[in-house]
């Protein structure tokens, strides 16, 4: 049994140790819609995947930083208020993967594996590159961590004290779009946003500095792995909605634990 | 009902209309995008102005949520729609509850109800689906066009006499609220029952039109047309009619032209399509009018 879930259970961990850092500056930078956006286009990655005969991921991974260069610089005109701009680009792309993913005939494709995740077809080699991936993420997120929340904190004056505001973001973005990529492996495409989310959220009651948050999200993204997996495995649950479901659970008792501290 | 598939089936033999309309399923589904385009028309030009798009898909996804409820306490497979109702509007208007008593960004908010409200739903609906029909899963996702019934056909009726109804008295206070909430407060418009209104409207409409377009991808329908009429209108009333008449003729084409065309599509991945090519051009449009002045 140990043998089948290892592999998952290495990839979800690793996937939520990074998830917290940098599912907190979506939080604090009021981003959700965006990494929304960003998960909905994994499935059009997908679909492209297929459609060139490459590897899906590969797919996955050029599509979300595709679509991320070409949100942050379409955020910058006027014309369309940028939440209508995210929405568009989220079910338009969501849409075009579903019709190429139809239209691609001989392969019949696990669709609700990809939008829900199946992380039972997890294999030891994905961990090998999920594990790569994740580790250059975990350290460009270290390196452009008090930058960030300079420029998270005050735009302007993160400028004006030198720092590439741009580029700064641009990496964030190139970030969050490989973890999209893995994240699709664990949760699949709709349930991203989930784990990117909800720790940091959970986090933020209990923590008292941003540091302190970022390294609770990973450990309530971590349980909420483990108890996913583990209610998976007793009660035959589908793997992905079950991680989810324990990650809503653990933030509905960090608002309480919350208000408790705060009244107190 | 009868009288007029038998009206559409004579046309067919005489040979005015395609072959297609002789089936009652897509007449079903022919109405029911006939009066959901109008609908999320309408209501999206406020979802636009409003900037809650985020907001309506969360309320979108619920309904996946809904209808696996609706399956496993026994209501019919084709139309769990009390259950589907009472949790929309449920789960929008506790949205709307806490929006003003916590101290989460409210992006982040909606961020963890969606992800609450599909996972849910896709846990549910896998479980029932073993039960029921694997195909029922996609059906309910991303819409389709052989399940909508008559009975569906008068509940959208009922919605859109309704939004019609409370469109003609209280529009004017609406646009206000969403454009100008300060101006609205001291003219005395109540703008919190405004909110709560709103939000209980994107239920109703939500639910109404998940059959044909689907959990996932009714938020489009409700976003895309009203942006891209944004992108051209110049004033309320041309971006109504605009909105308007994007959403039905993507609704519309939606429903026929795959069907026509024998595409293996679902109903809402090409209506959201549809969608997406007016917002195209538009953009085009847009453009094209900016570099000539």
């Amino acid at each position: 049994m140990i043998e089948i879930i290892a592999p998952a259970l290495i990839i979800g961990l690793i996937l939520t140790a990074v998830a917290g850092p940098l599912g907190s500056f979506i939080v604090w930078g009021r981003m959700s819609y965006f990494g929304d956006t960003l998960a909905h286009s994994a499935l059009l990655g997908v679909a492209m995947g297929l459609f060139l005969s490459l590897d899906p991921m590969i797919g996955v991974i050029a599509v979300t930083v595709m679509v991320a260069i070409l949100l942050s610089a379409l955020q910058k005109q006027r014309s369309i208020s940028s939440d209508a701009l995210l929405g568009i680009v989220a079910h338009g792309t969501l849409a075009l993967g579903l019709v190429l993913v139809s239209l691609k005939e001989g392969i019949r494709v696990d669709l609700l594996g990809l939008l829900f995740g199946d992380l039972l077809a997890v294999t030891y080699q994905d961990t090998l590159w999920v594990g790569a991936c994740a580790v250059i993420v975990g350290i460009i997120t270290k390196v452009i961590w008090n930058p960030l929340l300079n420029i998270l904190l005050n735009s302007e004056l993160a400028h004006a004290e030198g720092i590439a505001v741009d580029r700064v973001r641009m990496i964030y973005m190139i970030c969050l779009a490989l973890l999209v990529a893995i994240g699709m492996k664990v949760v699949g495409a709709l349930l991203i946003t989930a784990l990117l989310i909800i720790p940091p959220a959970g986090a933020r009651r209990i923590a008292s500095t941003p540091e302190q948050m970022a390294l609770l999200a990973s450990i309530i993204g971590m349980v909420s792995i483990a108890l996913g997996m583990f209610a998976s495995l007793q009660w035959d649950t589908p793997a992905g909605p079950s991680i989810v479901l324990s990650a809503c659970l653990l933030f509905s008792l960090s608002l309480l634990f919350g208000q408790r501290s705060s009244s107190e | 009902m009868t009288s007029i598939y038998l009206l559409f089936g004579e046309w067919v033999a005489q040979g005015w209309l395609p072959q297609m309309f002789a089936y009652e399923f897509l007449l079903n589904a022919l109405f029911a995008s006939m009066m959901i385009g109008p609908l999320l028309g309408i209501l999206g030009t406020l979802v636009v102005v409003k900037r809650l798009a985020f907001l309506s898909e969360a309320v979108g996804h619920s309904v996946l949520t809904g209808v696996s409820i609706g399956i496993l306490i026994g209501e019919p497979v084709e139309s769990p729609l009390i259950s589907l109702l009472s949790f929309s509007m449920l789960f929008a208007l506790l949205l709307q509850w806490i929006k003003g008593r916590s101290t989460i960004p409210y992006d982040a908010l909606i961020g963890v109800f969606l992800s609450f409200a599909l996972a849910m739903g896709a846990a549910l609906l896998l479980y029932v689906a073993k039960k029921v029909n694997v195909h029922l899963i996609e059906q309910i996702m991303f819409g389709s066009i052989l399940v909508a019934s008559a009975n569906d056909l008068i509940m959208l009726l009922i919605i859109c006499l309704t939004v019609a109804i409370l469109g003609y008295r209280y529009g004017n206070e609406a646009y206000l609220v969403a454009i100008a909430p300060e101006v609205a407060r001291s003219q005395r418009v109540n703008t919190r029952a405004h909110d709560y209104g709103f939000v209980i409207m994107v239920a109703l409409i939500t639910v109404a039109s998940v059959k044909i377009i689907g959990a996932v991808l009714v938020g489009a329908l409700l976003l895309v047309p009203a942006a891209s009429a944004r992108l051209i209108a110049n004033n309320l009333k041309q971006l109504l009619i605009l909105s308007v008449f994007f959403a039905s003729t993507a609704a519309i084409s939606g429903v026929l032209i795959p069907m026509y065309a024998q595409w293996p599509l679902s109903a809402g991945s090409a209506i959201t399509l549809f969608a997406c090519a007016w917002f195209l051009l538009c953009l085009i449009y847009r453009q094209l009018i900016s570099s000539k002045t």
